[in-house]
């Protein structure tokens, strides 16, 4: 037997173990990313029996309804898919910049306009009555609303914004045997304008810069999504299948 | 004599393996950080998600359960949807999402903030789809997040 010079760690077989390892992350993983249209469900509140609904007016509900045979129905007419963008884009931007209900544009959703001192004023009110009633989460919710609302105007250089009907939102109506497919295109037709709208006003406020550039990550971004998001928000409602 | 030693008969030179390992850790690096871990599949099940030019890309590291629905390969008129829970086929789905989300919620996390991706197949009816949404909806469960699985169109 040769003398050694000093024992050396046998290092064949390292390589055996590094190939098992990679066979097994080759076989057990994969480079696709997953992707999809993230939704939240609406949260199920036990409403109290005095509770009463807010008035909805027809004109702030951007209605879809489709059928068994997938077909569509979108503000009372027959539609294709492909024509849910132009509506629903008028929907949004008809009353942007016209908050005078007696002569803007009857057939679209309102814009209700907020400054600081009339966010200021509502929370001071909200609050109020919350000491009167301090478990009741309505109010509560309404002065995380006002503080939001708050804080987007104060963002903004002009003080002041325009915001949608609170009671403005998207219904989408379907029928038992309508197919997913078909439910899904209708989503994704809302997304694409709902995505346009805060892209034109991402340039508007923010100097020409896209929606799609900002970052999440960041900061100053996180803020200006939360303005774009308050300035043209995605209400999507879906009535319960009855048959 | 030497001089005319006849040549020792050489080997080939023999490649020199000691770089080896190190190459097969970079790939294994490489397969450790750019791959996420494939989920269980049904079988028999045809599923063929819709498409979407809106689809967002989630993080591979975010907690997610999966949930697919389809109708069965070589399906009669008659056939329901099958609903599969991870890869278990639950004929009850209505109750059985609850205790499924509630037993694959993570140590340090609540059930409300681990989304749900619904891979399901075009075809399926809106019915199927609906009894899914009230059933993580249900107060117990809280599974609010969603996110509909969809291809690049």
């Amino acid at each position: 037997m040769a003398r050694r010079e000093g024992e050396e760690i046998s290092a064949g077989s390292m390589a055996d173990i590094a190939f098992l390892l990679l066979i097994f992350f080759i076989v057990t993983t994969t480079m696709e990313l997953e992707a999809g249209i993230p939704s939240n469900l609406p949260i199920k509140v036990e409403l109290p029996p005095d509770f009463e609904f807010p008035e909805v007016k027809k004109r702030d509900v951007f209605a879809i309804s489709i059928n068994a045979n997938n077909q569509l129905r979108v503000e009372e007419e027959l539609h294709e898919i492909e024509d849910i963008g132009d509506l629903l884009y008028s929907y949004f931007s008809a009353n942007m910049y016209n908050t005078n209900n007696d002569n803007n544009d009857q057939d679209w959703a309102r814009y209700e306009n907020r400054t600081i001192e009339n966010c200021k004023a509502e929370i001071k009110l909200a609050k109020q009555e919350l000491e009167e009633n301090p478990d009741d989460i309505f109010i509560q919710s309404r002065i995380l609303k006002w503080e939001k609302r708050l804080a987007v105007c104060e963002s903004l250089p002009s003080g002041t914004f325009n915001e949608i009907h609170e009671t403005a939102v998207i219904q989408i109506k379907q029928k038992a045997k309508t197919s997913y497919g078909t439910y899904i295109a209708v989503q994704n037709e809302i997304r694409v304008i709902i995505n346009q709208v805060r892209d034109e006003k991402c340039k508007e406020l923010y100097n020409g810069m896209s929606y799609k550039d900002l970052d999440s990550e960041l900061e100053e971004d996180q803020e200006k999504i939360r303005v774009l998001r308050m300035l043209v928000p995605e209400r999507i409602i879906e009535p319960p299948i009855k048959n | 004599m030497s001089k005319f030693r006849k040549e020792e008969k050489k080997g080939q030179p023999a490649v020199n393996t000691a770089a080896l390992p190190d190459i097969v850790f970079m790939l294994l690096f490489f397969f450790m950080v750019a791959t996420r871990p494939k989920e269980k599949e049904p079988a028999n099940v045809e599923i063929e998600i819709p498409g979407s030019s809106v689809a967002i890309e989630l993080n591979k590291d975010d907690d997610t359960d999966y949930l697919w629905a389809g109708y069965p390969i070589n399906a009669g008129p008659n056939d329901l949807v099958e609903v599969f829970l991870d890869d278990q086929l639950e004929v009850d789905f209505t109750s059985a999402i609850g205790p499924w989300k509630l037993a694959n919620k993570p140590e340090d996390k609540e059930v409300y903030e681990v989304v749900t991706i619904f891979k399901i197949d075009d075809d399926v009816d809106m019915r199927t789809v609906f009894k899914i949404k009230e059933a993580l909806r249900d107060p117990d469960v809280k599974g609010y997040k969603i996110n509909y699985s969809t291809k690049e169109k």
